[in-house]
C-alpha cells in the first residue's frame, strides 16, 4: 500500500511541470503560434531560478519563500526568453518550427556559457533545501486522501492546479479569451473586427514562456536536485500532453497525469516487487515513457482539436 | 548576390558583432585578441595542421547531418530526428567493427552499411508514423531519438562489444576504420580520412537526386503541395517513407563517420543525444537546406569550433563557441526579412552619405577673381 | 444633396502594381450605390480602405461631411461602417452569437463575457429584421445563406449605417438572391446607406440608384441607372462592346466516353453521404455541365471521379474501361483530364516553376524523361515554351517563373494549357472561370468549346448561370447529393434551373 501511495504521490508531482508547460502551450497554440522551444525555455528558466534558489538559500529566508521566488524567477526570464521566439514568428513572420528550434540550440549554450563564465568553469547548480512540506495540518489526517494529496506535497502543486483553473476559465469565459482563441481559428476575421492580432499572440507566446520557464524550475526542485542543463525532454512531453489532451484543459490534466504514472513507475520499478521480480534491464523501464508517447500521439492525432491557424504566418494581404 | 548567401552572411555577420560585444562585455582587455583566436587563431598558429585537419576531420560528419536535415526540408519534412539515427547508425558500424572481423576494406564498407541500414530504419520509423497516422513528425522524431538512445545504452553492454573496466565499448578493429589515404599525414597531427570526400559526394548525390530525378519531382511535390502532389497522382505515403528513410540513411552515415574514424572513439553506457545530430539543424539551417551550402556551414561551424580550443589562451570559455553558433543559427531563421531589413538599411547609409558627402559636380569655370 | 461618403483621389499602390490610381467615388446618403469593375479593377481595394484594413498612399476620405483617417476597422466601426465580405470572416467553430459579438463583447465587470445579455441582443436584431437565425448555433454547421445573415447582423450589432456589400450573391440560389435584394432595399427605405459591390450587371439593374464604374484601377465614371442599360455598363466596365454569348456549333453527341453508375459517396469529415446515387453519361462532342448551389454534392463528385476521394459505391467506366478502383494515375491515362476547382491548392505547386507545373501529370512518361528515372529537362522546357506560347500564358519570367508569382488567370490558363494539351477523352472543369476577367473567360471557353469539337468532351461544373447556359450542350442539376434533371440546355431557361437547384422541381429528363 505505501508504494501505491508513493506511486501516486510521485506521480502528481512528475504532473506538475507537464501540466504547467502543456496549459502554457495550450495558450500559446490557441493564439496561433506553435511553440516547441518550450524545452529551451524550460531550461533557462530552470537555470535562472535554480541560480536565484541558491543563492537566497544561505540567507535565512523561509523556504517556501525562497522557492516562490525562484519560482517566480524562471517564470519571468523564462517570458523574456520566449519573447525571442514571439519576435521571430510574429514580426518577422518566420517558419515558427524553425525559430523554436533555433531556441532549443541556444538555450543550452548560453546557459552552460554563462554558468560557466558566473561559477567560474562549473556547470552545474546545486542546492540544498528541500522544499518538501512534509503535512499540512488537519488536512493531512484525511484517510487516503490525506496520504496523497496533503503529506510530502510541494506548493507548485497546489499552483499548477490554481493555474490550470484560471486558464480554463480565461479561455471559455472571458472576453480576452474569446478574442485569443478567434486569432487562432480565423486571425482574417478577427482582424477585420478590429482584434489587434500581434499583441494577442504576444501575450499568447509570453504566457507559454513563463509558465514553461516556472515548470522548468518547479521540474528541477521537486524531482531533481541539482541543475545540469538538462531538462529531460519534459518541453516535449508537454507538448505530447497538449495533442494528447486535444486542446481541452480538463483532458491536459489527465494526460498529464497518465504520463507522470508512466515516468514514475519507469523510475522506481525496483520498489515494485512484482516488476522486480521479471528483471527485465533498467532500460526497458526508461523506455516506457517515451514509447508511451508514440503510442498515444498515434491515436490522437486524428480527430484533432487544433486551432485552426496555428502554425500559420499571418499574412494581411491573402484574402 | 543570391540572397540566401546574403542572408547566411549577414547572420554570421550579426552573429560574431554580437560575440565581440559579449567579449567586450565580460573582459574588455582580451576582446579583440579573443576575436582573432576564434576567426584566424588556427590558420597561424604553429599546429595549424593539427587544427585545420581536425576541423576538417569534425566537419564531415556534420555536413552528413546537415544534408540529411536539409533533405528532408526540402520535401517538406522536419528531420529532428537526425541524432538518434545517428546514433544507431554509429552503434550499428561499432557492432560490425567490433565482432564481425573481416579484411580491410571490406569490413570497413560493410560497417559503413550497416550504419546506413539502421539510420535509414530510424528514419522510416518516423516516415511510416507521420504518413499512415499523420502524427507530427517533430515530436516522434524527439521520442525516437530518446528511445534510441536508450537502445543503444542497452546495446552497449553486450558481451564482446562491451570493456566493462573502462565503461566503454572496445576499440573498433583497424580492419574497420575509415581509410586515410594519407591524408592524416598530409594534415600532420589529425585524424583527417576519408570522410570529408564521402561528405562531398554525398551531398553532390543529394542534389542530383532532388533536381534531376523524376523521385527528386515527386518528393518536391509532396514537399510543397500534398494535395497537387496527390492531384498528379504521386503517392503520398510511399513518398514521405522514402524521403525519411534517406534522411535516415544519410544521418546513420554521419553515425558511421564519427565512430570508425581512426582516431577510435567509444561509446559509453549514459544515455546520449548525439550533439552532431542536433548541429546537422543548424548547418541545415544556415545552408537554407542547399546540399552544397550544407558543405560551407558544416565547414564554417567545425572551423569555429576548433578555433574556440584556442581561446584557452584567454579568459574566454571556449563554450563562447557554442554560444555564437547558436546565435548564427537564430538570425539564420529570421533570414528573408533580415535581408529585407539589411537592404533597406544599406540604402538608408547611402542616402545619408550622399547628403552628407555630396559628390563634386563639374561647375562653370568661377567668374571673376 | 448630403454624402454618406466622400473618397476623394484614392490611390493605393502594392509594390508595381497600382490597385487604385487617383479614385474619385461619392456615395450620396440613403441611396444603393453599386460599384462595378472586372476582376482586379481595384473595388475591393477601394472598399477595404473605407474599412480600414488598408491606408491610401494618397487621397482623403470625408464621412458624413467630416474628414477622417480611417487606421484600422474599429475606426470604421465607430464610425458606423460595416462590411459583409465577399469570403466570409466567420470562425467555423464558434456560435452565431460568438461570432457577431466578437471584438465588441458585452461583459460582466469588464473581464467576463455576458452570455446571456448577448444571446438576447442578438435574438433581438434577428427579429427585427426576419433574420431566423439560431443564436447557438455553430456556423460549421448553418448554410452559406445563413451565414451571410450572421455576417450582415455583425453589422447591424454594431449599429452600422454605411453598409458595404462585396460580391454577396456568388453563393445564393437565384430565388436567394431575391431575398437579399428585398433585404437590400429595405434599409435603404430605413435610411442606410449602402453600397454594392458587383460584376453582375442584371442584379445592379434591378436594384442599384447609382453606379459608379472602376476599370484597371482608374474611376470611369458614375451613372444614374435609370438612364442606362447593361450593354452601356458592360461598355463602361470592359473599354469595348461584348459580346454575351459564344459562338458555337450545335452539338452533336456521339458515343459515350465516360459512364458513372450509381456512384455515391461519403464526406470524410462529416460522415454524411454527399453524393447518392448519381448516374450519368457523357458522350463524345458535347459539353455537360453539373449546375447547381455550391455545396450539393458537385464539387466531391467530381473529386470521386478524379480518385480523390473514395466512393462509398458505384462504377466509373472511361472509354469504356472499369476505373473505379484504379489509381489517380490510371485515370489521367484512362483519358481523364481535371481542371481543379481549387487551382493553388489541386492544379499547381505553387514553388514549382511554370514549366515544371506543365508536366505535373506527365513529368514520367518516355518523351520527358529518360528510363522513367532521369527528368530530361531540355524536353521539359521546350514543351512548357511551346504550350505557353499557343496559350498566351504570361508570367513575369518567362517558364522559370514560380507558380506563386503569377495571377490567378494566367494561372488557370496555364493549367488549362496543360490539360486540354494532353488530349484527355473527358475533360473535367470545375468552375474554370471563377474569379477571371472578361477577356480570360472568354479565352477559356472558347477553348472548351475548341476541345469539344475535336471529337472529346467536356464535363463543366459551374456555379455562374450564365455560363452555364452559355457553354453547355447539356445540363444536369444537382441538389442534396441526387441529379435531379438532365436538361438539353436549349430546352429550357435560367428561372426553371433555379427552380431545380433549389429542389423546388424534380425529375427533369432531357429526350434522347
Amino acid at each position: 500500500m505505501d508504494t501505491l501511495y508513493f506511486i501516486l504521490n510521485y506521480s502528481f508531482l512528475t504532473m506538475v511541470p507537464l501540466l504547467l508547460v502543456a496549459l502554457g502551450a495550450l495558450i500559446s497554440e490557441r493564439s496561433g503560434i506553435v511553440n516547441i522551444a518550450l524545452e529551451g525555455i524550460m531550461l533557462m528558466g530552470a537555470f535562472l531560478g535554480i541560480y536565484v534558489i541558491s543563492i537566497l538559500e544561505t540567507n535565512a529566508m523561509n523556504s517556501q519563500w525562497v522557492l516562490l521566488v525562484g519560482l517566480l524567477v524562471g517564470g519571468i526570464t523564462g517570458a523574456i526568453f520566449s519573447l525571442l521566439h514571439a519576435f521571430a514568428a510574429i514580426n518577422m513572420k518566420s517558419d515558427q518550427v524553425i525559430s523554436a528550434t533555433a531556441i532549443n540550440l541556444m538555450a543550452p549554450a548560453f546557459a552552460i556559457f554563462v554558468a560557466r563564465t558566473i561559477l567560474s568553469g562549473r556547470q552545474q547548480i546545486i542546492f540544498y533545501s528541500n522544499f518538501r512540506i512534509s503535512a499540512i495540518p488537519l488536512l493531512s489526517d484525511i484517510p487516503f486522501l490525506g496520504d496523497i494529496f496533503f503529506q510530502n506535497t510541494y506548493i507548485a502543486f497546489w499552483i499548477s492546479l490554481l493555474v490550470l483553473i484560471i486558464v480554463s476559465v480565461f479561455l471559455n469565459q472571458t472576453k480576452l479569451g474569446l478574442q485569443l482563441r478567434s486569432v487562432g481559428e480565423n486571425p482574417h476575421a478577427a482582424d477585420s473586427l478590429g482584434i489587434k492580432i500581434h499583441r494577442i499572440r504576444y501575450l499568447g507566446v509570453l504566457t507559454s514562456g513563463f509558465l514553461a520557464g516556472f515548470g522548468g524550475v518547479a521540474l528541477l526542485t521537486m524531482i531533481a536536485s541539482e541543475f545540469n542543463a538538462t531538462v529531460s525532454g519534459f518541453g516535449f512531453l508537454a507538448l505530447a500532453v497538449l495533442i494528447f489532451g486535444n486542446w481541452k484543459p480538463s483532458k491536459i490534466l489527465l494526460g498529464a497525469f497518465f504520463f507522470g504514472v508512466l515516468r514514475t513507475v519507469g523510475s522506481v520499478y525496483f520498489s515494485i516487487d512484482f516488476l522486480e521480480y521479471l528483471n527485465w534491464p533498467e532500460e526497458f523501464y526508461e523506455l516506457i515513457p517515451y514509447v508511451a508517447t508514440l503510442v498515444v500521439l498515434v491515436f490522437s492525432s486524428k480527430n484533432s482539436n487544433a486551432p485552426k491557424a496555428a502554425g500559420q504566418v499571418y499574412d494581411p494581404g491573402k484574402r | 548576390m543570391n540572397k540566401y548567401l546574403k542572408s547566411s552572411l549577414i547572420a554570421i555577420g550579426l552573429g560574431f558583432v554580437l560575440a565581440f560585444i559579449l567579449m567586450l562585455i565580460l573582459r574588455p582587455t582580451q576582446a579583440f585578441s579573443g576575436m582573432y583566436y576564434l576567426t584566424l587563431g588556427s590558420f597561424f598558429s604553429r599546429n595549424w595542421t593539427t587544427y585545420i585537419g581536425g576541423a576538417i576531420t569534425k566537419s564531415a560528419p556534420i555536413i552528413l547531418t546537415g544534408v540529411s536535415v536539409g533533405f528532408a526540408f526540402r520535401t517538406g519534412l522536419f528531420n529532428i530526428g537526425a541524432a538518434g539515427q545517428a546514433l544507431v547508425g554509429g552503434f550499428t558500424a561499432i557492432a560490425i567493427g567490433v565482432l564481425v572481423p573481416m579484411p580491410a576494406p571490406w569490413h570497413w564498407l560493410v560497417a559503413v552499411l550497416g550504419a546506413v541500414a539502421a539510420g535509414a530504419l530510424w528514419g522510416l520509423i518516423n516516415g511510416y508514423l507521420k504518413a499512415q497516422f499523420n502524427v507530427n513528425e517533430v515530436v516522434t522524431a524527439i521520442m525516437m531519438n530518446y528511445i534510441g538512445a536508450i537502445i543503444v545504452k542497452w546495446l552497449i553492454k553486450m558481451p564482446g562489444i562491451y570493456e566493462s573496466s573502462y565503461t566503454r565499448t572496445y576499440r573498433v578493429l583497424g580492419t574497420a576504420n575509415t581509410p586515410t589515404l594519407g591524408l592524416d599525414l598530409l594534415f600532420d597531427g589529425s585524424n583527417l580520412d576519408i570522410g570529408i570526400f564521402i561528405a562531398v559526394a554525398i551531398a553532390t548525390l543529394i542534389w542530383f537526386l532532388l533536381n534531376k530525378t523524376t523521385l527528386g519531382y515527386e518528393l518536391k511535390a509532396v514537399g510543397f503541395n500534398k494535395d497537387a502532389a496527390q492531384y498528379a497522382g504521386i503517392k503520398y505515403k510511399r513518398n514521405v517513407v522514402i524521403s525519411m528513410a534517406i534522411s535516415g540513411a544519410i544521418a546513420g552515415l554521419a553515425g558511421a563517420m564519427i565512430y570508425l574514424s581512426s582516431s577510435n572513439v567509444n561509446m559509453r553506457p549514459y544515455i546520449l543525444l548525439l550533439p552532431e545530430g542536433y548541429d546537422g539543424i543548424s548547418v541545415a539551417l544556415l545552408a537554407h537546406s542547399n546540399p552544397f551550402g550544407a558543405i560551407l556551414s558544416g565547414l564554417f561551424i567545425s572551423y569555429l569550433r576548433q578555433g574556440s580550443q584556442l581561446l584557452q589562451l584567454t579568459a574566454y570559455d571556449p563554450e563562447i563557441a557554442e554560444l555564437i553558433i547558436a546565435v548564427i543559427i537564430y538570425f539564420s531563421a529570421l533570414s528573408s526579412i533580415l535581408v529585407i531589413y539589411f537592404d533597406k538599411w544599406v540604402a538608408k547609409f547611402k542616402e545619408v552619405r550622399g547628403k552628407l558627402f555630396p559628390p563634386k559636380t563639374p561647375t562653370a569655370p568661377k567668374e571673376g577673381k | 444633396m448630403s454624402y454618406a461618403i466622400e473618397m476623394l483621389g484614392i490611390t493605393k499602390r502594392f509594390g508595381t502594381l497600382v490597385a487604385n490610381d487617383h479614385i474619385d467615388f461619392q456615395v450620396e446618403t440613403g441611396e444603393i450605390h453599386a460599384l462595378l469593375g472586372e476582376n482586379g479593377a481595384g473595388k475591393s481595394t477601394l472598399m477595404s480602405i473605407l474599412f480600414g484594413l488598408y491606408q491610401p498612399d494618397e487621397g482623403h476620405i470625408r464621412v458624413r461631411g467630416n474628414e477622417v483617417v480611417i487606421t484600422d476597422p474599429n475606426v470604421a466601426n465607430e464610425l458606423r461602417i460595416g462590411m459583409v465580405h465577399q469570403h466570409f470572416k466567420l470562425v467555423d467553430v464558434f456560435t452565431v452569437t460568438q461570432n457577431i459579438i466578437l471584438g465588441q463583447e458585452p461583459t460582466k465587470g469588464g473581464i467576463f463575457v455576458d452570455i446571456k445579455a448577448a444571446r438576447n441582443r442578438v435574438d433581438e436584431l434577428s427579429k427585427q429584421y426576419h433574420f431566423d437565425v439560431s443564436p447557438d448555433a455553430l456556423i460549421r454547421d448553418i448554410s452559406v445563406g445563413m451565414q451571410q445573415r450572421v455576417e450582415i447582423l455583425k453589422m447591424l450589432y454594431r449599429d452600422a449605417d454605411i453598409l458595404i456589400f462585396d460580391e454577396p450573391t456568388a453563393v445564393l440560389t437565384p430565388q436567394e438572391i431575391e431575398g437579399l435584394m428585398k433585404i437590400i432595399k429595405d434599409f435603404a427605405k430605413h435610411g442606410k446607406t449602402i453600397v454594392l459591390i458587383s460584376h453582375k450587371l442584371d442584379e445592379i439593374m434591378a436594384v442599384a440608384d447609382r453606379c459608379t464604374v472602376l476599370r484597371k484601377g482608374k474611376m470611369i465614371g458614375t451613372v444614374d441607372i435609370k438612364d442606362t442599360s447593361i450593354e452601356k455598363l458592360a461598355e463602361m466596365m470592359v473599354g469595348r462592346k461584348v459580346v454575351f454569348t459564344t459562338e458555337k456549333t450545335p452539338a452533336q453527341p456521339g458515343a459515350e466516353l465516360m459512364a458513372v453508375h450509381h456512384m455515391s459517396v461519403i464526406e470524410p469529415s462529416t460522415k454524411k453521404r454527399v453524393v447518392d446515387d448519381v448516374s450519368f453519361n457523357v458522350r463524345k462532342g458535347e459539353i455537360v455541365c453539373i449546375a447547381g448551389v455550391e455545396g450539393n454534392g458537385q464539387s466531391q463528385l467530381v473529386k470521386a471521379i478524379a480518385g480523390l476521394l473514395p466512393f462509398e459505391s458505384g462504377i466509373l467506366k472511361i472509354l469504356g474501361q472499369d476505373l473505379t478502383e484504379k489509381s489517380i494515375r490510371d485515370r489521367w491515362e484512362g483519358g481523364l483530364g481535371h481542371i481543379p476547382e481549387d487551382r493553388q491548392k489541386y492544379g499547381l505547386v505553387l514553388d514549382y516553376t511554370l514549366a515544371e507545373n506543365m508536366v505535373l501529370n506527365q513529368y514520367y512518361y518516355p518523351q520527358f524523361s529518360k528510363n522513367g528515372m532521369l527528368l530530361d529537362q531540355a524536353a521539359i522546357r521546350s514543351y512548357a515554351e511551346a504550350k505557353v506560347a499557343k496559350f498566351d500564358v504570361r508570367s513575369s519570367n518567362g517558364i522559370e517563373a514560380t507558380a506563386r508569382s503569377m495571377s490567378g488567370g494566367n494561372q488557370q490558363k496555364a493549367i488549362l494549357a496543360r490539360e486540354i494539351s494532353r488530349d484527355p477523352s473527358v475533360l473535367i472543369a470545375v468552375q474554370p472561370t471563377r474569379g477571371l476577367d472578361v477577356g480570360a473567360i472568354e479565352f477559356i471557353h472558347k477553348n472548351l468549346i475548341a476541345h469539344r469539337d475535336a471529337g472529346h468532351s467536356v464535363l463543366l461544373v459551374s456555379l455562374e448561370l450564365d455560363e452555364v447556359m452559355n457553354i453547355s450542350d447539356r445540363i444536369l442539376v444537382m441538389y442534396a447529393g441526387r441529379i435531379v434533371a438532365d436538361l438539353v440546355t436549349s430546352d429550357t431557361s435560367v428561372e426553371e434551373l433555379g427552380l431545380y437547384m433549389l429542389g423546388a422541381k424534380k425529375g427533369g429528363v432531357a429526350h434522347e
